[in-house]
């Protein structure tokens, strides 16, 4: 025990500062938004609940996704928690370019969560497929299954990436987190 | 019955609903320190309230109405257990009505619609929740009652407000007996307020979990009022441990001005922080018992509680 | 040591490792399995391929891992009707699944009786079989949910449970369904699948030198033994050689993702038993050497490090000094956290005696790799049948006799020590060289297989050239195959609740499997 303390003790406080909010922010590319949604999305802003669902991925972008929950980058810090229900969910972050098999608990899934709800496809196979693209097992990006808000590029991205895209999306009135 | 004592009364119920969550997010606070990581705000618990309250609840197709009053009933007696219990004035209006034994009756309750509601929807979760708190709450009762029993000896009553009265007459004197149901009652607290060495507040795994397994369902209000309701409960759970052990600060009969009041709200504050410190202390350093252990855990309170009576009545006779 | 039969011939092949190839009829098939099985070899993988475009019918292949080489029995199923060869799962039980597996793929049945889709799960059409010659690869069809009929448990008081796909973590899907009594576990079933993308119609659609690239991510945390093994393949098949400083590159790679991988999962197997120290200094350590690797390699997670004839970049000058005091930085904290985690008398009660797997179980059901050495199996293709550089690297295997969680945690920090102590050979090694050779293009009809011991196990992927530099048909093996079943065997008599303890401490692959 006194290991574990002290082991505790000397190594400090290890979380780094939050990557710089990116220049152009907006929820859906191109559109304006109204003030009650820039609203209700700063009040669910600061205390997101992700739920992640991968969709036949290749295990890379969820080892940098279970990155975000180690000391550095700490995402719990910033107010964001994943959390294993949807109903409990405000955001849907998506892996894997959809494979067959995996579209109807995807789409589940999706429609298990309250409203409001944002959807974010992490990845080139998120995004488009990329490698996998669109064939008999895979849809080809998330975008084919449900209605996706953000993609993120990246085989796989960085964490800082994917924090950066998550605080994007969701402070888009804020000018600081 | 005069205004002031309603007041008073009141008074400490708001207070309860306003800090419960503030408490929740200092152990958060305390926890990320001991992992090396720094922390949300202490008030983050408020900005996931108020986030939960603006969703809409989306409900399963075969949730009965059990369901959807089983987070008003669970915030409902947690707010009543606040009311009974003296976190800073003993004179309580409804602590006449209801002594101790009440208090774990009250807490009996909001466990068996909290394990019925996760029932109703069916899955095979809900169920596995469901049972799991079942049993380790019928093995932590008996334990709570026995250190309950430990503080009634000493002051001949069963109202907790009487043993804050006794036991502040006292000036600042460590009973041997209530060391052991001191101990004692920890162990419970962690037992009923799912957290670790018992069970895991953060857990993602589906299959290990007690308490969050039976919120799987919950969304929006509902969810909130399940979380303020939990945050109650630790909170109360908190408040009767200062009550039993460290009621210096309370208010009692007779010297409960507004000056007595106001101390007893930083003596509370105080308190609060020192338990949340060592409660996340406990956790960081604690690994999550296998679940058949728990009886044994159990078992392990409710025989230092016992010792404590022994002890106790060896030394007075 | 092939076996001698009158009706075999030996067919050209080449491979990182000794191998050889037989091909055989339907009675050789089965009789050169008995004399295998007898003799102690295990079966690594199975694939089957549609060669009637080159006149030849359907095809199935075996390959196996002896004692000194690696051995691919053959059979062309040329007759008439629907093809269908001897199924394997009697003599090696892991061939249950990848026959499956075949058949989902390619439509060629075995006599067993158990025909549930294992990755057809109502994605396509009954008869239509994607790997299939004729079968337009990107054509999609809507999906039809079809029921699985898990094998039930009779009894008083029996349930199931029912886990997945989508788990609560952030973890690839599978679906697990438990029969309990209470608590206990009477029965597991597992059903994956899932995240079956058609990589293995994708690679007859790239050229030789591209198909590393799909090969890296068949599974992401396996990416450089993936890649390796395709490269290995397609250079033993050009008899092309890399640079000694190549190869020392992508081993060293290789250990890295060993590394990386073991952190990782010491980290959240602490962090699973509630112990949520073990995990902020093991992720602490797991990003510091993913920081070393965008560092030195150029990227977190080396998806495109390792091309055919070598790899894509050098280590630049400070990248030696940077990785030899990450290196001991690790090994100090490593050694400090496992004194932690031993005397943790908590942690230590969580993994005891959950999921023990004993010895002749693991060897009856063909354990390899990782799984396999926690059980007492001494299997290290580093060890038994290295390859270059791993011929000059003396590797020690490690090995645990327990077979539980405590064993499979005890050998991850056996094997990072040990992955650190070859980090430093390697990196101590002045090898001089170009760090990517000139690969030219195979000629058609050339059988090719790199097997690597990844992290997890002996990872295979066979390459077969076809026309103009394009594949023929390019199966990829993960160990995951393997050792799935083990965990519905280890399982048993356990709690639900140790389940998640368990599985972690396998951490096998979804998507290797599935492919």
């Amino acid at each position: 025990m006194w290991n574990t303390l002290s082991r505790m003790l000397r190594t400090g406080l290890l979380t780094e500062p939050l990557p710089k909010l990116s220049e152009a922010r907006s929820v859906v590319e191109g559109l304006p938004l109204e003030p009650m949604q820039q609203n209700l999305l700063n009040i669910l802003g600061r205390a997101l609940c992700i739920r992640h669902v991968d969709a036949g991925s290749c295990n890379g972008c969820e080892l940098e996704i279970q990155a975000l929950g180690n000391p550095y980058y700490n995402i719990e810090g910033v107010g964001i928690k994943f959390v294993a229900s949807p109903r409990h969910a405000d955001l849907l972050l998506v892996t894997g370019p959809v494979s067959v098999n995996m579209e109807e608990a995807l789409r589940r899934t999706y429609e298990a969560m309250p409203e409001p709800k944002l959807v974010i496809a992490l990845g080139d196979c998120g995004a488009c497929g990329a490698a996998f693209g669109s064939s008999y097992a895979s849809r080809g990006g998330v975008s084919n299954a449900i209605p996706v808000d953000k993609t993120v590029a990246g085989c796989p991205p960085s964490p800082p990436e994917i924090l950066r895209a998550i605080l994007d999306l969701i402070r888009p009135a804020a000018d600081e987190v | 019955m005069s205004a002031i004592t309603i007041v008073r009364q009141l008074s400490e119920v708001v207070l309860a609903i306003a800090i419960a969550p503030l408490f929740g997010g200092w152990i958060a606070q305390c926890r990320a320190w001991l992992q090396s990581r720094t922390a949300p705000p202490l008030i983050q618990p408020y900005r996931m309230l108020r986030k939960l309250f603006h969703k809409d609840a989306a409900l399963a197709t075969t949730a009965s109405p059990l369901f959807r009053m089983t987070p008003y009933i669970l915030f409902g007696t947690m707010v009543l257990a606040a009311a009974i219990i003296p976190s800073i004035a003993t004179d309580l209006t409804f602590a006449r009505a209801a002594d101790a034994i009440a208090l774990i009756g009250l807490f009996a309750t909001a466990r068996v619609f909290q394990s019925l509601a996760a029932m109703d929807i069916g899955t095979a979760f809900g169920s596995m929740g469901a049972r799991r708190d079942m049993m380790i709450g019928f093995l932590a009762e008996p334990a709570l009652l026995m250190v309950l029993f430990n503080a009634f000896l000493l002051s001949g009553s069963t109202a907790l407000p009487s043993v804050v009265d006794v036991r502040t007459m006292h000036s600042f004197f460590v009973d041997p007996s209530l060391l052991f149901a001191a101990i004692a009652f920890l162990m419970v607290l962690l037992a009923e307020n799912a957290r670790i060495p018992i069970d895991n507040p953060a857990t993602h795994l589906e299959l290990t979990m007690i308490h969050e397994a039976m919120a799987l369902e919950y969304s929006a209000r509902h969810l909130a009022l399940l979380e303020w309701a939990a945050n109650l409960k630790l909170f109360n759970y908190a408040c009767i441990g200062f009550a039993l052990f460290l009621p210096w600060g309370i208010a009692t009969q007779g010297r409960d001005g507004g000056v007595a009041l106001a101390v007893a709200v930083g003596a509370l504050l105080v308190k609060l922080v020192l338990a949340g410190a060592v409660l996340a202390l406990i956790e960081a350093l604690s690994a999550k018992l296998r679940i058949f252990r728990a009886p044994e855990y159990l078992a392990i309170s409710f025989l230092l509680a016992v010792l404590g009576l022994l002890v106790h009545l060896l030394l007075e006779a | 040591m092939a076996a001698e039969k009158t009706d075999e011939q030996q067919v050209k092949m080449f491979g990182n490792l000794a191998c050889s190839r037989i091909r055989v009829d339907r009675e050789g098939w089965i009789s050169t399995a008995e004399q295998l099985s007898e003799s102690g070899a295990r079966l690594l993988t199975l694939w089957g391929t549609d060669d009637r475009d080159q006149a030849g019918g359907f095809r199935i292949d075996a390959a196996y891992l002896l004692s000194d080489s690696v051995l691919v029995v053959e059979h062309r199923m040329v007759d008439e009707g629907e093809p269908w060869y001897p199924s394997l799962a009697g003599l090696f039980p892991v061939a249950l699944r990848m026959q499956r597996a075949a058949y989902d793929l390619l439509g060629i049945s075995t006599n067993e009786s158990d025909d549930r889709g294992w990755l057809r799960h109502g994605g396509w059409p009954q008869m239509v079989f994607p790997l299939r010659r004729d079968v337009d690869g990107s054509q999609q069809y809507p999906v039809v949910s079809q029921p699985y009929s898990f094998v039930s448990v009779e009894g008083d008081g029996v349930h199931e449970i029912s886990v997945g796909p989508v788990h609560a973590g952030t973890i690839e899907p599978g679906n697990f369904r438990f029969s309990v009594v209470g608590e206990k576990v009477l029965r597991l079933e597992e059903r994956l699948g899932y995240t079956h993308k058609g990589v293995a119609k994708l690679f007859e659609s790239l050229t030789q030198h591209t198909g590393h690239r799909l090969a890296a991510r068949v599974s992401g945390d396996s990416a450089i033994a993936f890649s390796w093994a395709y490269c290995a393949a397609l250079e033993a098949i050009t008899t092309t050689t890399c640079s000694a400083r190549a190869l020392a590159l992508r081993a060293l790679a290789l250990e890295h993702e060993r590394l990386a991988n073991h952190l990782g999962d010491l980290g959240s197997l602490g962090n699973d038993a509630g112990f949520a120290f073990g995990f902020t200094h093991f992720s602490k350590l797991k990003e510091d050497l993913l920081r070393a690797n965008s560092v030195v390699f150029g990227a977190r997670y080396l998806m495109a490090f390792v091309v055919p004839g070598g790899v894509a970049a050098d280590l630049n000058t400070e990248a030696r000094s940077l990785l030899l005091e990450l290196y001991d930085a690790l090994e100090t904290s490593v050694i400090n956290l496992r004194t932690i985690y031993d005397n943790h008398a908590g942690l230590q009660d969580r993994f005891r005696e959950a999921g023990r797997l004993d010895r002749s179980t693991a060897k009856r059901l063909g354990a390899i790799g990782l799984a396999g050495r926690a059980s007492g199996l001494a299997c290290d293709l580093r060890v038994d049948h290295p390859w270059a550089p791993y011929t000059s690297l003396a590797v020690t295997m490690m090995t645990q006799k327990g077979g539980d969680v405590a064993a499979r945690v005890q050998i991850r920090f056996d094997e990072v020590v040990e992955s650190l102590r070859l980090c430093r050979a390697l990196l101590t090694e002045n090898d001089s060289g170009v760090i990517q050779a000139t690969v030219p293009t195979a000629q058609s009809n050339q059988l090719g297989m790199g097997i690597i011991e990844g992290w997890r196990g002996p990872v295979a992927v066979v390459l077969e050239t076809g026309r103009d530099g394009g594949i023929h048909r390019c199966h990829t093996h993960d160990p995951s195959w393997q050792n799935w079943p083990l965990i519905e065997h280890a399982i048993i008599g356990d709690i639900v609740p140790d389940f998640p303890l368990i599985n972690k401490s396998f951490n096998l692959s979804y998507s290797g499997q599935d492919g």
